[in-house]
């Protein structure tokens, strides 16, 4: 198993006046190459969560345990954090470097790769998140758009060749296109490399399309996990802990309720086309 | 994500007299309260301003913790003065540890400064405990008012006090988060010699300036867009008003600070 | 009424890096309008909404503001206090440490009583629902609270245009949609007159008029039936239309009678009933 969580709660602060459980007797674990959608109101504890998933909190009770080592006990913390990659929110908020080069290499700097190896780490990482390595690589992070910082961001994370990869809300404040792009890299990422992903996400729809198992989390415990068809199915519970569903769920609800025969388990347009065409048709006849 | 916790500087939420005093009144008695500390020569006296401290303590209804977590950060520096004036204060010796000497001056001497660093820094932070930062800016700002003439800055010094206790807490957070973003890709805060850990803070302090300058030049859009433009024919809407409790609770201390002094004068 | 007429913009000009960023722009807003703006990143919205106030003035053309024109530096005042604004980043926008005093920021420039801006600030905190924290810390609360804080702080100056460049955009949903309802409540109920620029396509729906921006012009503007339901053309200019509007379009596509511009979810319940 690539990651798992034994009965893991953590509270801030603990011992003072101003402690706060953030999570409470978590257990999950994600296999290698699952795409994993993470979701849950602002203040679920979504980030105390991924920050146990590569070592940067350790948890208050319970055990962590990347491929099969516990975490601070047989591997360090510092190991977790380059296998598990976290690319946190607003990323771009991270970059520091004169050069755009600069910037990727700095993780696998840190790893003591040689020169020749963080070149093509480099290169690498930047193809994967879609920015041509001669164009880009002597820029300044600073003078890039909005979307192309939050590429360079997250291949500043890839170029550690992490066996995960976590991303908190990573097409937060981006146009329609910049998400676009974002999300389609992730895709590409997972097949072709079959890299596994946690992705943290507000948007029902995003996370539906993408992800292939969705862990939802509600004042510290897991609410869900499962396939994100079964879970759109418990729409009344999401939408009472403030998330809703996407609009093709929330569409075909309402026609069952009509008396209408459509499945409840549809998230995504063009099957929803298929299926209203069907019923239709079947009408018909 | 919650940001360090320290107690100076804070505010201690509460409903009592010294709360409601004027914040005037409270700087010019942290003022008058600071020259006593330094004047007073005598443990006596020394007592005297503890006693008083600890009666603004309890009538302001502070918790005892509060105080004393405040103090802590001075440790070190107290275990340092009594140190070193233990070693380095001729005199009577009272103990021979090997090459050691200990007189009795030093240890006096010792404990004097130490005493006198704990009132320092308690008797400030009292001020800040009991009143809000706004207060405190308003406070500051009337106080400097008057200098006006001499081309002091009261009114940009007492924004710029604002804005800093405004960000704070914003900052605090940002720092921990691009902190812990540069853990991620394997950067290394703790181990290593000095300068090292000097080259380790690059990836931390320039992406926390590149966001102060971002944050700076987005507040000054967004204070232009509400109309500030300086002190000028600006009102506030809460005006500072001294009312005689203000006068009478700033008379008593007086009295008692003029007390203690004399007390703790040779 | 804003009237913004041959409105040119260019950033460093003479310079090697130029950028025009608006391209002849003509546009009228009118008092108790729900105005949303849309376009992809570079497409000028949020130059365009700096000129509504003067923090920009234009290279060629003009804006006026009831009147009042914002390249004269003596009407620039008066203009800031009529025209509202609101930013992205709710923490950068809030100057005091107390979310009443923030609010009292504005009446307290523009010189007002004591007792008046009191009154104004009890008001505006009411009209955001934001009253019970008044004496809060304004690093205490949620993103969207904090937009509200900010939206409240512009009521207190008694601005008549409200102004808001992508208020929304660092929000989670329950902040999208408090931001959302206080600006809806505030059209309808108080009258005021709103322009708010957004790349979340869902917030247009329900706006009185939508504006789409591309390159420095405006490319669409329009109902939001109108705007939305072209499809193609919204695609093009790079914004993703509603889900609910894509699905209309392939039944449609596929010999269904569904009118190509339904916009959201009751309302394609409600077309696919009637054809059953």
């Amino acid at each position: 198993m690539l990651l798992e969580l034994e009965d893991v709660s953590f509270t801030y602060m603990e011992g003072t006046p101003l402690a706060q459980t953030a999570l409470r007797d978590i257990n999950v674990s994600i296999q290698e190459g699952e795409f994993v959608g993470l979701i849950g109101p602002t203040g679920s504890g979504k980030s105390t969560l991924i920050q146990h998933f590569n070592g940067l909190l350790i948890p208050t009770r319970g055990k962590v345990f990347v491929e099969d080592k516990e975490v601070g006990v047989e591997i360090k913390p510092a190991e977790t954090r380059q296998k598990m990659g976290l690319v946190f929110q607003f990323p771009e908020n991270q970059l520091f470097e004169e050069s755009v080069f600069g910037d990727v290499a700095f993780g696998p700097r840190n790893l003591g790769c040689s020169e020749e190896e963080i070149e093509v780490r480099v290169k690498k990482s930047l193809e994967f998140v879609g920015l041509d390595y001669d164009s880009f690589k002597n820029r300044s992070p600073f003078s890039l758009s909005g979307g192309e910082m939050r590429r360079v961001a997250i291949a500043g994370v890839l170029a550690m060749e992490p066996k995960m990869l976590i991303l908190d809300e990573p097409t937060s404040g981006l146009d329609s296109q910049g998400r676009e792009e974002i999300l389609s890299r992730l895709e590409h990422l997972h097949h072709t490399e079959s890299l596994t992903i946690v992705l943290v996400s507000h948007d029902m729809d995003e996370v539906a399309h993408l992800a292939d198992r969705l862990i939802v989390l509600n004042e510290g415990r897991i609410l869900f996990d499962d396939e994100p068809r079964r879970i759109f199915s418990q729409a009344q519970k999401l939408r009472e802990i403030g998330l809703g569903v996407p609009h093709v769920t929330s569409l075909f609800m309402s026609l069952i309720d009509r008396g209408m025969k459509v499945p409840s388990s549809l998230f995504e347009v063009e099957q929803a086309a298929d299926v209203i065409v069907d019923m239709f048709e079947e009408m018909v006849r | 994500m919650r940001a360090l916790r320290v107690t100076v500087g804070q505010y201690f939420p509460a409903e009592s007299p010294i709360h409601r005093l004027d914040p005037r009144v409270k700087i010019c008695l942290t003022m008058l309260l600071m020259v006593a500390i330094f004047m007073v020569r005598s443990f006596t006296g020394f007592a005297g301003l503890g006693l008083l401290l600890c009666l603004v303590v309890y009538v302001g209804q502070l918790p005892w913790s509060w105080i004393l977590r405040g103090l802590k950060p001075l440790r070190y520096v107290l275990l340092f003065t009594l140190v070193m004036h233990l070693l380095f204060t001729p005199g009577l010796v009272i103990l021979l540890l090997g090459p050691l000497r200990i007189t009795q001056e030093g240890l006096q001497n010792g404990l004097f400064f130490c005493a006198r660093l704990v009132l320092l820094v308690s008797g400030t932070s009292l001020l800040t405990f009991t009143t809000t930062p706004i207060e405190l800016t308003d406070g500051i700002e009337y106080l400097l008012s008057p200098f006006r003439r001499f081309k002091v800055p009261a009114h940009e010094l007492a924004m710029m006090m604002t804005i800093a206790l405004r960000f704070i807490p914003t900052l605090l957070v940002e720092t921990e988060k691009i902190m812990k973003a540069q853990m991620a890709r394997g950067a290394d805060f703790e181990s290593g010699n000095i300068f090292r850990r000097a080259r380790s803070l690059v990836p931390l302090l320039v992406p926390l300036f590149v966001s102060v300058f971002r944050r700076a030049d987005e507040l000054a859009l967004a204070m232009e867009s509400r109309c500030y433009r300086g002190g000028e024919g600006r009102t506030r809407m809460r005006a500072l008003r001294m009312e005689g409790k203000d006068w009478l609770m700033g008379l008593a201390t007086v009295v008692l600070l003029v007390l203690a002094i004399l007390v703790g004068l040779p | 009424m804003i009237e913004i007429t041959g409105l040119s913009f260019v950033y460093n000009p003479g310079r090697e890096d130029e950028i025009l960023a608006l391209n002849d722009i003509n546009l009228a807003v009118k008092e108790g309008e729900f105005i949303v703006v849309l376009g992809r990143n570079g497409s000028g919205k949020s130059t365009l909404a700096r000129h509504f106030n003067g923090l920009l003035l234009p290279t060629e053309g003009e804006v006026n503001v009831d009147g009042l024109s914002t390249k004269d530096p003596q009407d620039l005042w008066k203009i800031r206090q009529l025209v509202g604004m609101v930013f992205q980043n709710p923490d950068n926008q809030i100057v005091a440490t107390v979310v009443e005093e923030d609010v009292a920021f504005g009446p307290e420039n523009l010189g007002a009583p004591p007792v008046e801006i009191r009154k104004r600030v009890d008001e505006a905190l009411a009209a955001v629902h934001m009253s019970e924290y008044a004496r809060y810390e304004p690093h205490l609360l949620s993103g969207g609270q904090k937009q509200r804080v900010a939206i409240a702080g512009i009521l207190a100056m008694k601005s008549k245009y409200l102004v808001l460049d992508e208020p929304t955009s660092q929000l989670d949903p329950r902040g999208r949609r408090e931001v959302m309802e206080t600006l809806r409540n505030l059209n309808v109920k108080e009258g005021a007159t709103v322009v708010h620029i957004t790349h979340f396509v869902e917030e247009a729906i329900y706006a009185e008029r939508v504006i789409v921006m591309d390159k420095g012009r405006v490319a669409l503007d329009g109902a939001p039936r109108a705007v939305l339901g072209d499809v193609e053309r919204v695609k093009s200019l790079g914004i993703t239309p509603p889900p609910m509007t894509i699905l209309a379009h392939r039944l449609a596509k596929r010999g269904l009678k569904v009118p190509r511009d339904i916009l959201d979810v009751e309302e394609m319940v409600r077309t696919l009933c009637s054809l059953s």
